[in-house]
């Protein structure tokens, strides 16, 4: 845009023209280049369908923007050097009040530019809005500090009959015609790739809002009222991690070696999937030492070429060759389970932040999840879907392994408010939260200060603080913690009562020394008695 | 009354004396005093809430929560360094421009309701004491936007002592907004129309429009927030029959309209600033007055962009047509600018630099804005630090460097002397990095994930956190330059005349500082107040200078920074 020519209307057309054309070229070239800036280091990659549409968009945006800016800021500085004035000379500019054309130029440009911005931005708003079919529904809750996911999952007929058989079909929802689910709670949010997914938000407090910057995806959820997201889920090439590897192989073997001590299928379930039964098989099946040499067959395979599926004939033909002739006769079925649970690569997803976007608070910062994305739908079911029911269908007799799983799963909004960082055996917790009482070494804690201000036994004031946590305030925190309640199993801070005597038990064994802080049947006593009093 | 030292209305006198401190201090119905009290004041909180962003970034360093003891006090350093920077700063800085300004300019002798314009001041302190007495009974944590019900049930009292410390900075606003609509409509003298006015003045007017139309929405909606808090009603209460998306309704309808309070006043000074120190006429007069209306209006209705994450989702497209609508007028303002300096004769000084650096960086927020308009994007974006660097390019890059093109550019007529120009092209060139090191990688970090108000975040952003924050301290550190200059100057400054950049507005047509009542006899405005380049014009400024004496620095500012010198 050249300005400087307005005063003078002597000045060639053409050469005004011809000057025109070549800055418009040059700052669409300028705004293209820009608009590439996108790609690199303005947004991050994408993990959703819509984020593709949205990112487009921006580009568009970046480009428009970028011109814009191109024209601005060259027009200035130019303006700058060649207008700057000339020492000693103390005479006024020319006297232009303004060009009538010029002007309508500069108004109507910007408002077709808006126009166009404006139709374009709504048909992608329409679009990754949309609903898809086949949508899975997960309902989020966001409280302070802490998100949890629940779903109901289907359970399969082999599942069913674990629960039958270990009495627990009243923790399954359905009947026998059309098949049961189970309701489980998570602080991860598990999808799997190309599924669209629908969030059900609710808020327990303040407003909070659920945000994954790789997916562009986000919405505020109000108390008071229930929102609702839509996106579908991308799975992207992963780098290939030995380091990943070496950490999920020490796992699987402390699996194997915890089943063989104690022969309990959950061990190697809740590690291996459904992959998990098979195993325990194969153990029978084969001496240690020929065990151990098949999998680390496998292994080697797998570490020279992580990109080859291990259910693949090419995978297991190469397995085969390195194994010693007695061993390359075994049946194709048993030679595909050791492929199958020792061939995988450490990591089968790809995990990003869910980042609370609204102001809710001290904790805000660390009001954090993960959202997992799964390679395809066999790894979602083997991964989380199939162990969870499994665990779910066989927990533990210990009542502190099962307050650690329970912990662990993310039932409880626990992680955004309290500081604990354990793992065992199907179970690690990873908290970082800084505004309630971190939790580790909490049962010498209880038996100790708290036991001694309260009046309580460590059990009972545990077991209190889960449903009156501002019976007693830890010094120098406040009463920001949620009141569980066990009367009601629809309320949205339903505890059942076993939950909180297993959690009781667990955090009862924190601690530094090795003895164990609490009476197991003083709580069951405490337990029945709060309940009559409450 | 500070009159008693001042010179007989009519009598001729060579150099006006500079009011004493005491009258500063003091109850006082002079509108240059007022004016003055205004600005300081707003310059001390300036400071406070400037100190408090450096902790927020100091805090920033790493991407635990280490400096400070808690999340909340965390939250309380963003919130009160926000409202602070808002309602103690920048809207009261710019009410201490137009009050010693607007009567000058329209040659009048004072404000219309004199009383007023000082009651209205001296709501500021006891309302800023009020913010402050916050830290003693818990302070205020929920952000300067205050979204129940995190700022009802779940904050410490120091939330209500906010909220009362608002309600007297909203009513000051009132008050002051009321007193220059009236002063504009009426008092203008004889032979200036509407479209005779300096734009600085269509600029007040406007603004004023927006406050007192506006204002008593955040009234309304402090009211309810304080009867949820003290009272036990329920308006925002969703457990209870309220509804948590009311307050935002009624508070975006202020604090939208409320951006351009903050900014146009700015859009007012640049008017004024390029075309003076380009030595040629405004470009498009009509078109930037009647642009800032436009803004003023299509400003009521794009109050819902700040809500695209939790309005209904329908309701948001309505919204995003009317907020990309305001980019037009704003682009106007933008391009006529750009013609104002083109061909013209620049003066680089200190004012000229931070009027040009304005019109630099407020592109870039200007952009950014429409960017945002955009509902799929902004759902992206929104509460992440994209949207922080957004705000502090219109408000830092656009209204803080207005003002301090302001302070440059009319220094000398209210001490008589001029601030040391070695200084300030030092404090614009270390405000300028340090604004560009600070807001530039703040966009990177939003989009790649960053929200805002959080003090601790992924360890992955560290890295250009930390660019961020040694940035942030050049900026903060760039300020005390600007105050010891303006501390300094009042003594050891140049003496500047009555109209060193030779302008043609009437507030220049008087001494330096102006006398008791403002000009002696009545002020004759030139028929264009930026009619430079032409013959009348030089004969008019000549005529004004022989008359007030004072040689034009004109000459010597051409190109060579002023030498400090003492007096």
């Amino acid at each position: 845009m050249d300005l400087g020519n307005k005063g003078k209307s002597s000045v060639n057309a053409g050469l005004i023209a011809g000057v025109v054309a070549v800055l418009t070229v040059l700052l669409a070239l300028g705004g293209l280049l820009i608009s590439q800036l996108e790609d690199t280091v303005l947004l991050p990659i994408n993990a959703s369908a819509e984020s593709e549409q949205v990112d487009q968009l921006f580009r568009v945006l970046l480009g428009i923007g970028g011109a814009i800016f191109l024209l601005v800021e060259g027009a200035l500085l130019y303006s700058i050097i060649r207008f700057r004035v000339k020492k000693g000379d103390t005479s006024d500019g020319p006297t232009i009040h303004g060009n009538v054309t010029l002007e309508l130029v500069w108004t109507a440009i910007p408002a077709v530019i808006v126009l166009f911005l404006v139709v374009y931005s709504y048909q992608v708003w329409i679009d990754i809005r949309a609903p898809k079919e086949g949508e899975m529904v997960v309902n989020a809750t966001g409280a302070r500090f802490a998100w949890t996911f629940n779903y109901d999952l289907p359970v399969p007929d082999d599942m069913v009959a674990m629960f039958r058989e270990n009495d627990l079909m009243s923790e399954l929802e359905g009947n026998e015609e059309d098949g049961y689910t189970l309701n489980v709670t998570s602080n991860i949010l598990h999808v799997y790739d190309e599924r669209p997914v629908v969030m059900v938000m609710n808020s327990q407090d303040v407003i909070h809002a659920f945000w994954v910057p790789e997916m562009r995806i986000k919405q505020d959820l109000l108390p008071g009222r229930t929102t609702e997201i839509r996106f579908t889920p991308i799975a992207l090439e992963r780098e290939y991690d030995a380091e990943a590897n070496a950490v999920y192989d020490e796992a699987a073997d402390l699996a194997v070696t915890n089943y063989r001590e104690n022969g309990e299928l959950t061990t190697l379930v809740t590690f291996f999937g459904t992959d998990g039964e098979e195993v325990a098989r194969l153990l029978e099946t084969y001496t240690i030492g020929e065990f151990n040499r098949i999998v680390e067959a496998v292994r080697s395979v797998r570490n020279e070429n992580p990109k080859v599926d291990p259910r693949s004939t090419s995978f297991t033909t190469a397995v085969k060759d390195r194994l010693t002739e007695n061993l390359q006769n075994l049946p194709e079925e048993d030679m595909l389970a050791f492929a199958s649970a020792f061939g995988t690569n450490g990591i089968n997803y790809n995990q990003y932040r869910v980042v609370c976007t609204e102001l809710c608070g001290s904790g805000h910062g660390a009001m954090y999840a993960y959202v997992r994305v799964y390679d395809s739908e066999q790894d979602y079911y083997e991964t989380f879907v199939n162990p969870t029911i499994f665990a779910r269908a066989n927990p533990p007799d210990d009542p502190v392994l099962q307050g650690a799983q329970i912990l662990a799963s993310g039932t409880y909004p626990c992680s955004g408010c309290h500081l604990l960082q354990e793992s065992g055996d199907g179970f690690t917790i990873d908290w970082g939260g800084l505004t309630g009482p971190a939790l580790e070494g909490v049962g010498e804690r209880a038996a100790t200060n708290r036991s001694n201000s309260t009046g309580l036994a460590p059990e009972e004031y545990l077991f209190q603080s889960l449903y009156i946590p501002g019976a007693y305030l830890v010094p120098g925190f406040n009463n920001l913690m949620n009141n569980f309640q066990f009367g009601n199993p629809d309320g949205d801070l339903y505890m059942p009562v076993n939950d909180a005597k297993a959690i009781v038990a667990y955090l009862c064994s924190l601690s530094e020394s090795s003895e164990y802080a609490c009476d197991l049947e003083n709580l069951d006593a405490y337990a029945a008695s709060f309940i009559d009093d409450n | 009354m500070a009159t008693a030292s001042y010179p007989l209305r009519g009598q001729y006198v060579e150099e006006v004396k500079r009011p004493k401190l005491s009258e500063y201090l003091r109850w006082s119905i002079d509108h240059k005093i007022i004016g003055v009290q205004y600005m300081v004041t707003s310059l001390f909180f300036f400071v406070i809430a400037g100190a408090l962003a450096m902790l927020i970034r100091w805090e920033l360093l790493t991407p635990q929560t280490d400096l400070m003891a808690s999340g909340s006090s965390y939250n309380t350093l963003f919130s009160i360094h926000g409202t602070m920077m808002i309602f103690t700063w920048i809207v009261p800085m710019f009410a201490g421009f137009g009050n010693y300004l607007i009567p000058l300019q329209l040659g009048a002798k004072d404000m219309a309701f004199p009383w007023l314009n000082a009651f209205a001041f001296w709501l500021i302190p006891p309302a800023g004491l009020l913010l402050i007495l916050g830290w003693f009974v818990g302070p205020a944590e929920a952000g300067w936007t205050s979204y129940p019900p995190l700022s009802t049930i779940f904050s410490p009292d120091g939330q209500t002592l906010w909220a009362l410390s608002i309600h007297l900075l909203g009513l000051s606003s009132i008050l002051g907004a009321i007193n220059f609509i009236v002063t504009i409509k009426n008092m203008r003298p004889a032979g200036m129309g509407w479209f005779q006015m300096p734009l600085f003045t269509w600029a007040i007017f406007a603004t004023s429009i927006i406050v007192v139309l506006a204002t008593p929405f955040l009234a309304g909606a402090l009211t309810l927030l304080i009867l949820d808090r003290v009272a036990g009603t329920t308006f925002f209460d969703a457990n209870n029959g309220g509804d948590v998306l009311l307050w935002q309704n009624i508070f975006w309808f202020y604090s939208h309209p409320a951006v351009y309070i903050m900014v146009l006043p700015g859009f007012g000074v640049l008017s004024e600033v390029l075309s003076v120190h380009s030595r040629k006429p405004i470009f498009g007069y009509r078109m930037i007055a009647l642009s800032s209306m436009a803004i003023a209006i299509v400003g009521f209705t794009v109050w819902a962009h700040h809500m695209f994450t939790s309005l209904q989702p329908e309701l948001r497209i309505p919204f995003m047509i009317t907020s990309m609508i305001i980019a037009v007028p704003t682009g106007i303002k933008i391009f006529s600018w750009l013609g104002t300096i083109w061909g013209g004769k620049l003066r680089l000084n200190s004012a000229m630099l931070f009027a040009l650096g304005f019109l630099s960086l407020f592109v870039i927020g200007g952009i950014t804005g429409v960017m945002l308009a955009s509902v799929p994007v902004d759902i992206h974006m929104h509460d992440t630090y994209f949207v922080v660097t957004h705000f502090h390019f219109v408000l830092y890059g656009g209204s803080v460097f207005g003002i301090y093109a302001g302070i440059y550019h009319w220094y000398p007529k209210i001490t008589g002397r001029l601030l040391n120009e070695r200084l300030g092209k030092l404090h614009f060139v270390l405000t300028y990095l340090g604004f560009l090191g600070t807001f530039l990688p703040m966009h990177i970090l939003g989009m790649q994930g960053m929200p805002r108000r959080v003090a601790e975040y992924d360890p992955k952003f560290q890295d250009l956190n930390v660019l961020v924050s040694l940035s942030s301290f050049v900026l903060g550190i760039s300020t005390f330059i600007l105050l010891y200059n303006m501390v300094v100057s009042i003594y050891k400054g140049k003496k500047a005349g009555a109209n060193p950049w030779r302008a043609l507005t009437l507030e220049w047509q008087t001494t330096s500082p102006p006398p008791a009542y403002n000009f002696v006899g009545d002020p004759i405005p030139f028929e264009d107040p930026y009619g430079y380049g032409t013959e009348a014009s030089k004969a008019y400024l000549d005529a004004m200078e022989a008359r007030f004496g004072g040689k034009p620095l004109i000459v010597e500012q051409s190109t060579e920074p002023e030498q400090a010198s003492g007096d």
